[in-house]
């Protein structure tokens, strides 16, 4: 009877644990889904722009759509594209910063990190 | 009956231990899953670039078939040419992102194997790295073996890039 009881107890406090890592791993699985997406669309956009030679009025329409392609909202999304005309081999620069909210624990917000990838131009 | 009693007297007791061990077992089993995702991760953003960087290195080699074609219809001065520029360019390319690398972009590039065919509809060219493509324009073909490292490990990607100007 009194290792039944152990037995509840240890059970009780296992699966409190357990309980708690899992939602921890799911948010920080979220959170790290939201940073490869984020990485694939800014590369994606990288190299729509490296085509076009730099920050065009394409290039932000696309991006729209590549964000929505890779299931991110495009209006959480910041887009910086540096210089906004690049000659031909020269480097140009994406950023892209999207704004998702997840609480760990409640306690503080994932950050995802801001994604930059840098390309040759082939425009211009 | 001797072995009923044994069974008896250990089985309340094996599940205690057997659930602390599969705990303790449990979180560094999920921590190196985890790194081992991160680790996929980085060699995925390495690969992505170098392949990205020799796909501009084969494009910028054609600009220079055609150019040379123009002024210079020797094809020893186009290959040189084309081989020179698609070094160059992928080693700039490369140069923008050496994090990962486990050698030098000049290294890298230096190492990298071109060819040029002019392939034509009578006469198709079929590359040395891709040989079950044929070729029916004029074709600058690239293949670089790029050292990674990730943690402590050295491994080694194959990318390639073929161009045809039409």
């Amino acid at each position: 009877m009194l290792r039944k009881g152990q037995a509840l107890i240890e059970f009780a406090v296992v699966s409190g644990i357990a309980l708690l890592l899992a939602i921890g791993a799911v948010q920080a699985l979220h959170a790290y889904y939201l940073t490869r997406q984020t990485r694939a669309a800014a590369e994606e956009i990288a190299r729509l722009a490296a085509a076009e030679g730099g920050d065009t009025e394409e290039v932000r329409t696309r991006a729209a759509e590549i964000l929505s392609l890779h299931r991110l909202d495009p209006a959480r999304a910041e887009l910086e594209i540096v210089p906004s005309f690049a000659p031909y081999l020269e480097p140009i620069t994406v950023t892209l910063s999207y704004q998702a909210i997840i609480r760990f624990y409640g306690l503080f917000d994932l950050p995802i990190p801001p994604q930059r990838v840098l390309r040759l131009s082939e425009g211009g | 009956m001797h072995k009923a009693s044994h069974l008896q007297r250990r089985s309340p007791q094996s599940p205690r231990g057997q659930v602390l061990v599969l705990f303790a077992v449990l979180i560094p089993v999920i921590l190196l899953l985890f790194l081992f995702a991160l680790s996929l991760a980085a060699l995925y953003d390495v690969r992505a670039h170098a392949s990205d960087a020799l796909g501009v290195a084969t494009r910028a080699g054609a600009r220079r078939i055609e150019y040379a074609s123009y002024g210079e219809p020797d094809l020893t001065f186009a290959r040189t040419a084309v081989s020179e520029t698609v070094r160059a360019v992928f080693c700039q390319g490369l140069a923008l992102r050496p994090s990962g690398l486990a050698d030098a972009p000049e290294a890298i590039a230096a190492r990298t194997e071109i060819a040029l065919g002019y392939g034509s509809p009578e006469r198709p060219w079929y590359s040395p790295f891709a040989p079950d493509r044929p070729h029916v324009y004029p074709t600058v073909s690239a293949r670089a073996h790029v050292p990674v490292r990730v943690w402590w490990f050295d491994l080694t990607l194959t990318v390639l890039s073929e161009t045809e100007v039409k």
